[in-house]
């Protein structure tokens, strides 16, 4: 086999080592993800909401407040403007 | 253990900016989308000017959709996610800002630069050399910026939509640097390095991985933030994220070849991209069902939220497009689809359902949270998507019956396979009319869902205040060692690193090297095995220990990913190098072009013929039947870019030296109507006007002398009474068909290019050794 690959057709060694590198790396790492601990999943999984309870909103440009509402435009009751709840 | 609390205001005025740039940019390469739509149905809607033709337009389309809108959306959703996910501010404002000027540079100068017919004519990397430094710039800008933030960061852990950004970062730049590496003949042009199949292999390693890691794996990340963040749920499972994440850094790399199915590329390489193409189907689709499973709980919010319609229609895109991917890598999937509108619907199932639709969920989640003031109208983003969606259908539709009708058309044969069935391009051409209309439709349905975001999100942040959030946090001076980083030494000194490259060299020894060396090498092989082996038993939790801390570590991380992307270009594009180089094709190899002809092929890439006109006859018998003997690797080896095209509006050229008489060719650029009614093709008339830029020859000449083509030193005399002589060859010739031309018009070199196109030389033993 390795007469046939190595002299005859020789290129066919590129697909195998990269196969081979490919699936051994990918092999360990399946392995070491299926072996993370239930409470190190969960920590990274709750990342993303880490941060909810704390974060506040702070004006970009303290000089340029927001405008007033037109008071000659009535708000529409569909759309009228509600506080944005950073816990939704 | 000493901490102090500390008060973070991150940087959201940048996300803003490149959201509005995202949202701007979008309408604009919509817009010219929908106008080179039209174009294929009206071709007087090129309006007989070079500026606005289809060539000169597509690409600029191709290039705002992908780095102007999808670009500065993955920018501000990289930039706001990562901030909060490592509860650190933006590590330099001023990086920022130039990350954000500069990019809208480079875009403003590639719609300047491309109706003006300034092109390096590779798809997806047609802008010309002074703007590639300036892009290679600006991502280094945001390299720097981003890496510097996770080196601050007050959050150990990295979650797994960082992972991605970092793929993505490293990635992007590797492709680009190497598909870019050229050398500048003037101060607009440039040639590769790489020429013919080698050239087409790294184009295509390029191209597909600017989908895997522009259009894909930060959008991925862009996912496993947002989604959680809109149906407040956790991701569904976050070891599927993970493997889903390397998987797909291994398995992308290769897949490049799959462009280039049924073509000159030597087999070996088609069967790698093939394969790696297949097993893509897994990862993707364990990314898909893990955002879709995100939504569990939570679906009751898809009635209500338009943001997690967007999500949730995007995702499914997502898992759509990335089956039909790898249904398209299948060589005989392929024979039928390569060069069809298939692999247009394919590409705008992907970028208007995954890309276009995960922008604007993101936007509108945003908008609320960084002016602080709801979304004007949920009813009007509700249309948005109903329309957009709407579009998509109508065109991905559209072009799946387009793009098999021309599949099965062209491809027709009868009398047992000896006579195509539809031998008049022009049969298929009209047949198809109806549906890139069509197509027309849903693009412009989806345009203007576009437009009605940008209404809603302009009208929902007039007069309201920008906000940036803020948050406190606790630092901890004394960091425990288990979750210090990784440093440079103990990234590569551990026992899994040093077994596996020990292991490595001793397979490889076993492989290639002498009697000894092969026993020694096999000897040294089954060793390493097994002493890992032991030492793991042993001492497992080292082992452990060095994963665990891989996963806080972001330089060591992204130093292995690196390694991981850059194993699939070596060993595709290496070979390529070393053994695909003229002196060693078989039978056939290109002559190299005259002067005149040079010219007249830059002007074929300058104009854009490539986005319609492949030239490459496939090694299918309908290709055989319609347009000659198949392409030999051979015949286009010195090409810089290489011409083998990826559509087929028009027939292929490959062989089209010779067959038609040069004043057909005159008459057909000046209006293709004259020779073919119905055509769909641009009129040229400005070729007759232009002169052929004779002055850059010398330049140009000497550069690919530089590059291996065996020009024999010419003076700029010699080159201009080579350009006369020939060109006057050609003129005479037309004056005999009652056509008068000057010979230094654009159009006689164009000429004296298209009627060389199919011709060689047979190699034999003496001129492989010249």
């Amino acid at each position: 086999m390795f007469r046939r690959i190595l002299i005859e057709d020789w290129t066919t060694i590129f697909t195998i080592v990269a196969f081979v590198t490919v699936a051994s790396i990918y092999l360990t790492m399946l392995y070491r993800t299926l072996r993370l601990k239930r409470s190190e999943v969960e920590h990274l999984s709750n990342l993303p909401f880490s941060e909810d309870a704390d974060e506040t909103a702070k004006p970009a440009d303290p000089a340029k407040p927001a405008k007033p509402a037109d008071p000659a435009k009535p708000a529409k009751p569909a759309d009228s403007p509600k506080p944005v709840n950073r816990h939704e | 253990m000493s901490a102090r609390n500390i008060t973070i205001e991150y940087n959201d005025k940048v996300v803003r900016q490149f959201m509005i740039a995202s949202i701007i940019w979008g309408a604009v390469g919509m817009l010219v989308g929908v106008l080179i739509a039209l174009q294929l149905n009206f071709f007087q809607l090129n309006f007989n000017t070079s500026y606005l033709s289809f060539g000169r337009l597509r690409p600029l389309h191709t290039n705002a959709v992908v780095f102007a809108l999808v670009g500065n959306m993955m920018f501000a959703g990289v930039y706001y996610s990562t901030q909060r996910l490592v509860k650190a501010r933006l590590a330099s404002d001023f990086l920022s800002a130039l990350h954000f000027w500069g990019w809208q540079a480079i875009i403003l100068s590639a719609a300047i630069t491309f109706p003006l017919g300034l092109t390096r004519g590779k798809e997806y990397a047609e802008l010309i050399w002074p703007i590639n430094i300036a892009v290679t710039v600006i991502w280094v800008v945001f390299a720097v910026n981003f890496f510097w933030t996770l080196a601050r960061r007050n959050e150990r852990s990295l979650y797994v939509a960082i992972w991605f950004y970092i793929a993505t970062i490293i990635t992007v730049a590797m492709l680009y640097i190497v598909n870019h590496l050229s050398i500048p003949t003037g101060l607009f042009h440039s040639y590769g390095i790489f020429s013919g199949v080698q050239d087409g292999l790294v184009q295509w390693w390029y191209g597909h991985n600017a989908v895997a890691f522009f259009l894909t794996t930060p959008i991925l990340g862009i996912m496993y933030y947002f989604l959680p963040k809109a149906a407040n749920r956790p991701v569904y499972s976050y070891k599927l994220s993970v493997i889903h994440f390397w998987s797909l850094v291994f398995v992308y790399i290769w897949a490049g070849p799959h462009h280039l199915l049924n073509t000159a590329l030597p087999n070996w390489l088609q069967m790698l991209g093939m394969t790696f193409s297949l097993m893509l189907w897994a990862p993707s689709w364990g990314g898909m069902l893990n955002g879709l499973f995100t939504l569990r709980g939570a679906w009751s919010k898809l009635r209500t939220d338009p943001v997690i319609k967007f999500f949730a229609a995007g995702v499914t895109f997502y898992g759509m497009a990335t089956f039909e991917g790898p249904l398209l890598s299948i060589k005989s999937v392929s024979a039928l689809a390569h060069y069809s509108d298939w692999i247009i619907g394919h590409v705008h199932a992907g970028a208007l359902g995954w890309n276009g639709f995960m922008a604007a969920g993101m936007f509108y989640f945003l908008v609320p949270r960084l002016w602080n003031k709801p979304l004007y109208s949920k009813a009007l983003a509700n249309l948005h998507f109903w329309l957009g969606l709407f579009g998509i259908l109508l065109y991905v539709a559209a072009m799946w019956t387009s793009g098999i009708t021309q599949g099965l058309m062209l491809n027709s044969t009868t009398e047992g396979g000896t006579v195509l069935t539809y031998p008049n391009f022009l049969d298929t051409l009209n047949t198809i009319r109806p549906l890139m209309l069509l197509r027309v439709v849903g693009g412009s349905l989806y345009f203007v869902g576009w437009l009605l975001m940008a209404y809603n999100i302009f009208k929902s942040v007039k007069g309201a205040q920008a906000v940036n959030g803020t948050i406190q946090v606790t630092v901890e001076d004394d960091v425990p060692e288990e979750e210090r980083p990784l440093g440079a030494i103990v990234t590569l000194w551990n026992p899994p690193v040093i077994f596996s490259a020990v292991g490595t060299l001793f397979a490889c020894a076993w492989m290639f090297g002498g009697p000894i060396l092969q026993i020694l090498g096999a000897i040294g092989t089954a060793l390493a095995v097994i002493l890992a082996w032991v030492h793991f038993e042993s001492k497992g939790k080292r082992w452990a220990q060095w994963y665990e801390r891989l996963l806080v570590s972001a330089a060591p991380f992204t130093v292995l990913t690196f390694i991981a992307v850059a194993i699939g270009g070596l060993v595709q594009i290496i070979p390529g190098i070393v053994t695909h180089q003229a002196a060693n094709v078989e039978a056939r190899r290109q002559i190299p072009y005259t002067p005149l002809e040079l010219a007249g092929r830059d002007i074929f890439v300058a104009e854009g013929c490539y986005n319609c006109h492949s030239q490459m006859i496939r090694t299918l018998v309908p290709d055989v039947l319609r347009y000659g003997d198949y392409s030999r690797l051979g015949e286009s080896i010195y090409d810089r870019p290489f011409q083998w095209g990826s559509r087929r509006i028009g027939p292929d050229l490959a062989r089209v030296g010779g067959k038609y008489s040069d004043s057909w060719h005159y008459r057909h650029m000046e209006d293709p109507r004259q020779i073919s009614t119905g055509s769909n093709m641009p009129s040229f008339p400005w070729l007759n006007e232009k002169e052929t830029d004779v002055e850059a020859l010398p330049s140009k000449i000497r550069v690919q002398r530089m590059l291996g083509v065996p020009y024999a030193p010419m003076t700029p005399e010699e080159i201009q009474a080579d350009v006369d002589a020939q060109a006057l060859t050609i003129v005479e010739r037309l004056k005999v068909d009652g056509i008068y031309i000057g010979p230094d018009k654009q159009i006689i070199a164009l000429i004296a290019y298209l009627q060389q196109l199919g011709n060689y030389e047979t190699v034999t033993p003496e001129l492989a050794n010249r």
